[in-house]
């Protein structure tokens, strides 16, 4: 690590122009969960480092105009599963960001910066996938908006381009009889990353059928991913013990996983399969909510 | 953590006698036996303590260490970049020490610093230090090291050098395997486990006036370190000093390495002619200091068909790495175990340890005793199932009595508190009401239709219960004690103050509570009356070191006499008792201190070169009976609850004793499921928090200590030891409840999810 220089951006039109100016030299801090990590263990090595706390109004939950709900990129994940409009609107969310590590990470890390950062074994990424989110950028060229489901293109790799800020994601509220199930398999201690995470999300329709779904996987790809066939063998049928078993084996095969200290990569494909098959059970199950 | 039952961490004699079922030893005074707080806690709660990396030395620099990068190389030269400007920072390798290159212990085989050979990864080549960590880091990685790659020897069962090979055993063991009805046979594996202490290691050297040296550390054996430095740096004695800091936590992890750390830090700060301060990051304290020693059992185990054990013969391999370190001596301890705590007419335990090209395995809680027992346990628990005996049956048909003769030949006269700790255990946790039921539900699950495991939401778990029982010898093995002939003094100084004077250091344990108690009972003074004399080696005596469960048993004994001795000579000069004339007695007679050198336990006999005798003066013994949910689809294993019984002589404060029991579990609980360090080509593959872990609180099982007491006569005291032994019985029970949940057997530490589903299934492939 060599001394970088530190700006603390005013706004983010700022945080755009250092940016510019020193291409490849500055990196964004945003909670720094993970880039300080990096910066140990040299992984990064810039000459500036622009920090984003210091913009206003970037950690903001609203919920706009057409409804959706708007999360500011800067917003810690303790604030989002604390926050009263995520609690009423997106319960799930407010599960999944309240299982990430420990108190002191949740207190600290950004969901910004979780998404950013594209490490696949994150937990917020399959659940945002589920409910269809996109995410909003600045950068030289403009504003733009990013489906999610665009967004990972690469172990930490994503369709920002150079110079580009995450600056928030945005989520439609879904109905309420739109059911969700997330899970995290963390055999070895609650603070470790996930072995596998699902998120499965069900549109039911009152004839019993599932209208569409959602079945989307993390820490077992390079990115987190959907298991489209997996969806598609669902999707308009009406759901059996035998349907849902060969979708989860469906989305086991879908998956790429690495061999790491948290098994094999035999092993977390077949663990897709089980922990696929258990969501979606979970959120077919009768009206009970589990957690 | 509560306890399920009854408060064994209870704060009184009282309780205590009654959970022992025996009066109170007859030395019961008002000190010994009650749970006084620890001495050093409140500063270490405050934050007020001062670990190394907090003391400020003005004018320090900072040291950092160039390792290799291969398993096995030739060192042919080190090259400095010319680009960098040199004259910021002091370099020194190989070339530049004054004394000996070798890291004294046993075998001093082991460099300070490469001087020719690279053995294993992280071995230190080089040592840097500047004003600034950037700049001293920035150094480091100027340096290029030269190499010639040679072939590395990385499996220990396919090395052929040994640093010690023993064989141990009585009676003829191949005839009574002959003779035996069913023979059982056995191999287990255990891997590396970090001992993970919450300090990583921190040195700082500062170089005195007379060319020698002063260091402050972490650490656990001050004159370890010193013998080190000396000889490194070719002083003499008196010219290093050694000061033991607050150190947090050891675990074994602080036995080996300060010595190399302190080394290396002289060096710097002798060439620097200033301070250096050496503070490891969690990175390089766990890619570079010793680990506990991956090992092979292998158990023949021969039994008659109404369940007698009539012969068994085992194989020890353990990895030692590149060098000796203690290897030696860890394997002697766990040889000697190796066979359980069992009568056992024909035994034969043969085992070596072998030197690989890897970091070299050093001391861990248990010292080679955790690895042997959890073979030697797990076998006992598939005996059992050979034989459709109970596991709890079966020991107590097994466990030693008074009278028993060990594998080396010594005869159990006393303190054998196998059979109490397995009633206990086994009435604490309803071991066998609660396996009645697992085998009930075992049953149902072996007779449902296949198609019936969808009837749960989340898939099929089992319950299982399992049970295990161990020995620990206290004290250095064999004829150690007598050679190190360990001196402890107490003193009543010249301005009336009781002082223990004793390098026995306080990792965390609770060394100076517990000896402050042991002496102020001696005496017959409050223990806010007795204070500890600073672990400095200038001032303090070498008692040894802080090692293998001998610190309340052996330098508490020494201080107990001295305390006697000191109690006689100011009660003859005053005629009134201790208590209330020592202070008055200061005035006229001034500084008085009795100093007690260990001489043997009486009757302890033990031939080193036969590996016969009377191993250790006394053991300790523990049970533990651990429940566990095992998820059938996954193979997660969840240890719930975990009982352990633990006999220890006698226990001198009853919180710090159960706080050993259940740290120790805890620590044998990871052992079992998570702790795995993965290694490829000789280097470790997770060496760093984010992917070695240990089970956090959330984690933990419940659970409940249990202390017993059966006296050992030849302390004053009665104690015997117990930081290790909590150590040796966890993970064996943890291993008996995953069978008895899932009919299946781990052979191999840790059950990691991965490797309980493979079990799992490779079972259900044979049905």
């Amino acid at each position: 690590m060599r001394p970088f220089s530190y700006v603390p951006a005013a706004s983010l039109e700022e945080a755009v122009g250092v940016l510019a100016r020193h291409g490849d030299e500055a990196h964004l801090l945003a909670g720094g969960t993970s880039f300080v990590l990096l910066l140990q263990q040299g992984l990064v090595d810039p000459g500036v480092v622009v920090g984003l706390s210091s913009v206003p109004g970037l950690n903001t939950i609203e919920r706009d105009g057409a409804g959706q709900l708007r999360i500011g990129a800067m917003a810690t994940l303790g604030r989002i599963e604390g926050d009263p409009l995520v609690r009423d609107a997106l319960p799930c969310l407010s599960e999944v960001v309240g299982r990430v590590a420990t108190v002191r990470i949740r207190n600290q890390a950004t969901i910004g910066g979780n998404l950013a950062h594209a490490d696949p074994a994150q937990d917020p990424p399959p659940i945002l996938l589920a409910l269809d989110a996109v995410v909003e950028a600045i950068g030289p060229s403009g504003r733009r908006t990013i489906p999610l489901d665009s967004f990972f293109v690469d172990v930490f790799e994503t369709a920002l381009a150079p110079g580009e800020i995450l600056t928030a994601v945005r989520v439609a509220a879904p109905s309420p009889a739109i059911r969700f199930a997330t899970v995290k398999f963390l055999p070895r201690t609650v603070d470790d990353f996930a072995t596998v995470t699902v998120a499965v999300r069900i549109d039911p329709s009152p004839d019993g059928r599932v209208a569409d779904l959602r079945i989307a996987l993390g820490a077992v790809a390079p990115v987190p991913l959907r298991a489209v066939a997996a969806e598609n063998a669902i999707r308009g049928h009406v759901p059996d013990e035998a349907l849902l078993a060969g979708a989860a084996e469906l989305a086991r095969d879908a998956v790429d996983p690495f061999d790491d200290v948290r098994g094999s990569a035999d092993y977390k494909r077949e663990m897709t399969r089980v922990w696929t098959l258990r969501a979606l059970r979970r959120a077919l199950a009768p009206s009970e909510r589990v957690a | 953590m509560a306890p399920r039952r009854g408060d064994s961490r209870a704060d009184s004699r009282a309780d205590l006698a009654a959970t022992v079922g025996r009066p109170p030893a007859a030395s019961a005074g008002t000190v010994v036996g009650r749970s006084l707080p620890r001495r050093e806690g409140p500063a270490k709660l405050t934050g007020a303590a001062r670990y190394t990396d907090d003391l400020i030395v003005p004018g320090a620099w900072f040291g950092f260490t160039l390792r290799s990068t291969e398993a096995h190389a030739r060192l042919l030269g080190l090259e400095l970049d010319p680009a960098f400007d040199w004259s910021r920072v002091v370099v020194v390798t190989a070339a530049e020490i004054p004394g000996e290159n070798v890291v004294h212990l046993m075998a001093d085989d082991q460099p300070a610093l490469v001087a020719d050979v690279i053995r294993h990864v992280a071995e230190p080549v080089a040592l840097v230090a500047a004003a600034d960590p950037a700049t001293a880091r920035a150094a480091r990685d100027a340096i290029r090291l030269r190499t010639e790659p040679l072939p590395a020897i990385l499996d220990p069962l396919a090395s052929e050098r040994a640093f010690a090979r023993y064989e141990i055993g009585r009676g003829d063991v191949e005839a009574g395997l002959a003779a035996a009805d069913l023979v059982v046979e056995g191999t287990y594996r255990v891997g590396y486990q970090e001992q993970l202490y919450l300090e990583p290691q921190a040195m700082i050297a500062v170089p005195g006036e007379d060319r020698g040296v002063t260091v402050h550390g972490s650490l656990q054996c001050p004159y370890y370190v010193h013998a080190a430095l000396a000889r490194a740096l070719g002083l003499a004695g008196e010219q290093v000093v050694v000061i033991q800091e607050e150190t947090g936590g050891g675990f074994g992890g602080k036995e080996e390495y300060p010595s190399m750390l302190a080394i290396h830090a002289s060096l710097l700060a002798l060439r620097a002619g200033r301070p250096v301060r050496i503070v490891y990051d969690r990175h390089e304290d766990v890619a570079a200091t010793t680990k506990r020693h991956p090992a092979v059992v292998t158990h023949r185990t021969g039994v008659t068909r109404d369940g007698r054990l009539v012969a068994q013969d085992v194989d020890v391999v353990m990895d030692a790495g590149a060098y000796a370190t203690l290897s030696p001596v860890v394997l002697s301890r766990g040889a000697i175990h190796a066979a359980g705590p069992y009568a056992c007419p024909n035994v034969r335990i043969r085992a070596r340890t072998m030197a690989t090209n890897t970091p070299p395995n050093g001391a861990f809680r248990g010292f080679g005793a955790p690895q042997t027992e959890f073979a030697a346990e797990t076998q006992v628990n598939r005996v059992a199932e050979a034989l459709g005996v109970s596991p709890l049956e079966l020991r107590r048909r097994w466990a030693y009595r008074p009278g028993d003769v060990t594998p080396t030949g010594q005869v159990l006269r006393e303190s054998v508190g196998a059979g109490v700790v397995l009633e206990r255990v086994a009435e604490a946790a309803d071991y066998e009401p609660v396996r009645a039921r697992t085998a009930e539900a075992r049953m149902a699950r072996a007779t449902r239709p296949a198609g019936a495991r969808t009837d749960r939401l989340d898939g099929r778990t089992a319950h299982g219960i399992g049970l295990a029982l161990a020995w620990h010898g206290a004290g250095f093995t064999g004829a150690g004690e007598r050679f190190l002939a360990s001196v402890a003094g107490v003193e009543r100084s010249a301005d009336g103050q009781v002082l223990v004077y004793t390098d026995s250091t306080e990792i965390g344990q609770g060394a100076r509570t517990v000896l402050s108690q042991l002496v102020a009972e001696a005496l017959g003074v409050p223990a806010e009356a007795v204070e500890v004399a600073p672990g400095d080696t200038s001032v303090v005596p070498n008692s040894g070191p802080t090692v293998a469960s001998r610190t309340t048993m052996v330098v508490g004994g020494l201080l107990i006499r001295a305390a006697e001795r000191l109690r006689a000579d100011v009660e003859a000069r005053t005629g009134a008792p201790f208590a209330t004339s020592y202070r008055t007695d200061a005035a006229q007679a001034g500084r008085v201190r009795f100093d007690e050198q260990f001489e043997g336990y009486p009757g302890i006999v033990w031939d080193d070169a036969t590996h016969r005798g009377d191993a250790y003066p006394a053991y300790s013994w523990a049970a533990a009976v651990a429940e566990v949910d095992v998820d059938l689809d996954t193979g997660e294993v969840r240890v719930g609850s975990v009982v352990a019984a633990d006999e220890i002589g006698r226990v001198v404060n009853p919180v710090l004793a159960a706080g050993q029991v259940e740290g120790g579990t805890l620590q044998a609980v990871g052992y079992a499921t998570i702790e795995e360090l993965q290694a490829r080509d000789g280097r470790y593959l997770n060496d760093r928090l984010a992917t070695y872990l240990v089970p956090t609180a959330v984690d933990a099982p419940r659970i409940e200590a249990i202390l017993l007491e059966e006296p050992f006569a030849g302390a004053p005291h009665r104690a015997k030891g117990l930081g290790e032994l909590p150590m040796d019985v966890g993970a064996p029970a943890v291993i008996d409840a995953i069978h008895d949940a899932t009919g299946a057997w781990i052979a191999e530490l840790p059950a990691t999810p991965e490797r309980v589903l493979a079990a799992l299934e490779a079972r259900e492939g044979r049905r």
